[in-house]
């Protein structure tokens, strides 16, 4: 008899084991995701004059060309946090060129490429001043403030969709979700996708067992379909045999042998 | 004599009757089960250089401004119209039908649905008209018609103006955009084991190209062997160059996965069971629709 009650013991114990680590796993997964406020993060210098000589010396360039624009230079010497600057410096290059859409890509190109080895970080804290930033500037020229947005949320919804493929956990955390919901209100899309774990879930929300079955039987190695049913077929034989002896010794006796315990 | 007329009469009648209940030409439109190389294959072979432009596509990509899902979008859209086949078109970014979106730049009817550029090279543009074309985003090349922007070379990846721009065309235009993997490109394959999944499924393509009598023709393939992308892909183009005799202007991939829609019709209107996908249209994220007009 006391054998009969091992028997049920280990079972249990097997099964309990098995959603207790499934359980820890989920905690570890919960306890984990980053949930910290942003820090503030300062992008560029504050109180900066704004020095707009070097544009005004660009009068002296015959043609002006895409290519050599000193972006370095202005780049050092503008006061970026100031959008009313900016848009100044915008109106005199437009003055001088005399050529609304060369200036344009000009400025859009120093306040883009050239400007994103300067502050771009894969830091949540830093991505979150430039979306600042972004969302701050004005210009007379829609189409600059557009392009420039293009540009930087661009930036940040392809990190955030390669963050989320690196690290499928990272989409739960506060940072990552704010950052997400600011791209997506501006129509910019984060492929945050679905995990391994997630997809088998959600299909067995919408029961696609069918599918399930195919996508397991063609994706996975010959190693891990052995391993599979050799598991499937222990818990097999382990019922069949467990429901046979429970019909053999009917509950009452079981339990009488448990309360004599 | 004359019964041998109204005989006549009758068969003739009744002939009609067949044609006006005809959705399409089966002589531009041809359903096939093929093997080549010892893979088999389903085509559906759509000539719409023969049929003079009357095989158009539309793709729908998201819900609209009144939040009409995909699905109703298209019935309501398809009451009138002669159906070839729909199939699901672009990744998605969730399996749910109510919180996923297209993956890449796309843009439904002139309202931009997402301004992400994503990493595919593919971007299709399917016109008012119900032509469709692919351009490779690598080449920077890409030019389009009317507006500010006519005939100048557009670098959508590169250049945000560009973009900016090229949304702005787009909305003025009512064109429909969407991004996908650009998986051949001027009979060239485009991508390599390298820079593509690894996972074996079934696959399903559209390839665009002419016919040995320089025709347009458009072709979805279905290869329900199991293979790669990369071995899919290379497979099916060797497959219209070899056996179609195609010259293939561009293909790219019709997604096969969780988002598996597909439903072909025969020329009289039914469903044609040869090829079909395992996501009922109801529940469907994006559709891209042939049709015969």
């Amino acid at each position: 008899m006391y054998k009969s009650i091992d028997y049920k013991f280990t079972i249990s114990l097997m099964f309990n084991t098995l959603f207790l680590i499934f359980f820890l796993y989920l905690i570890i997964k919960v306890i984990t995701v980053d949930n910290d406020e942003f820090k503030n993060i300062t992008l560029f210098p504050q109180g900066k004059v704004n020095d707009t000589s070097l544009l005004l010396n660009l009068s002296n360039y015959d043609t002006l060309a895409l290519d050599n624009f000193p972006f370095k230079v202005y780049l050092e010497k503008a006061n970026l946090q100031e959008s009313k600057d900016l848009n100044h410096d915008l109106i005199n290059l437009q003055e001088i060129t005399k050529n609304d859409f060369l200036s344009n890509n000009v400025f859009i190109k120093a306040l883009t490429s050239e400007l994103y080895p300067k502050i771009w970080s894969t830091n949540l804290d830093t991505i979150n001043q430039i979306a600042n930033w972004v969302d701050k500037l004005d210009f007379k020229d829609n189409s600059v403030k557009e392009s420039i947005e293009i540009y930087w949320y661009n930036q940040i919804t392809n990190h955030l969709s390669a963050e989320a493929k690196k690290q499928p956990n990272s989409k739960y955390g506060f940072k990552y979700r704010y950052l997400a919901q600011r791209c997506i209100q501006k129509k910019y899309f984060p492929n945050t996708g679905n995990s391994t774990f997630e997809k088998v879930l959600l299909n067995i929300i919408d029961q696609r067992w069918l599918y399930m079955l195919k996508r397991f039987w063609y994706s996975t190695p010959w190693i891990c379909k052995i391993f599979i049913l050799l598991i499937a077929a222990s818990l097999s034989l382990l019922s069949f045999f467990g429901i046979k002896y429970l019909k053999s010794h009917n509950l009452k006796s079981l339990l009488k042998i448990k309360s004599n315990d | 004599m004359i019964r041998k007329i109204l005989f006549t009469m009758g068969i003739c009648s009744i002939f009609s009757l067949h044609l006006d209940a005809q959705t399409y030409n089966p002589q531009h439109v041809k359903v096939s089960s093929v093997t080549d190389a010892n893979y088999p294959y389903k085509v559906i072979y759509m000539d719409r250089g023969l049929s003079g432009k009357k095989i158009k596509a539309k793709y729908f990509a998201a819900k609209d401004y009144n939040g009409t899902s995909v699905p109703n979008r298209f019935l309501n859209w398809s009451q009138d119209k002669n159906l070839i086949c729909v199939t699901s078109g672009t990744y998605m970014s969730k399996y749910d039908p109510i919180i996923a979106l297209p993956v890449g730049l796309t843009v439904d009817n002139g309202v931009v649905v997402n301004k992400n550029i994503a990493d595919f090279d593919g971007l299709v543009i399917v016109y008012a008209t119900g032509g469709v074309v692919a351009t490779n985003l690598e080449d920077k090349n890409l030019k389009v018609q009317g507006g500010s922007i006519s005939g100048i070379p557009l670098d959508l990846k590169g250049n945000s103006y560009h973009l900016s721009k090229f949304l702005e065309w787009c909305e003025e235009n009512e064109a429909t955009v969407f991004q996908t993997h650009l998986l051949a490109y001027n009979d060239i394959l485009k991508i390599s084991p390298y820079n593509s999944s690894p996972k074996s499924r079934e696959r399903r393509f559209l390839a665009v190209g002419y016919d040995e009598d320089k025709n347009v023709v458009h072709c979805i393939v279905h290869s329900e062997e199991h293979t790669t992308l990369y071995e899919g892909s290379k497979k099916v183009l060797s497959f219209l160059n070899g056996f179609k005799d195609m010259e293939v202007i561009w293909m790219i991939n019709l997604d096969t996965g969780a988002q598996n829609t597909f439903k072909l019709f025969d020329e009289n209107g039914t469903v044609d069971e040869r090829i079909k996908g395992t996501i009922p249209i109801d529940k469907a994220i994006n559709l891209l629709v042939y049709y015969y007009q």
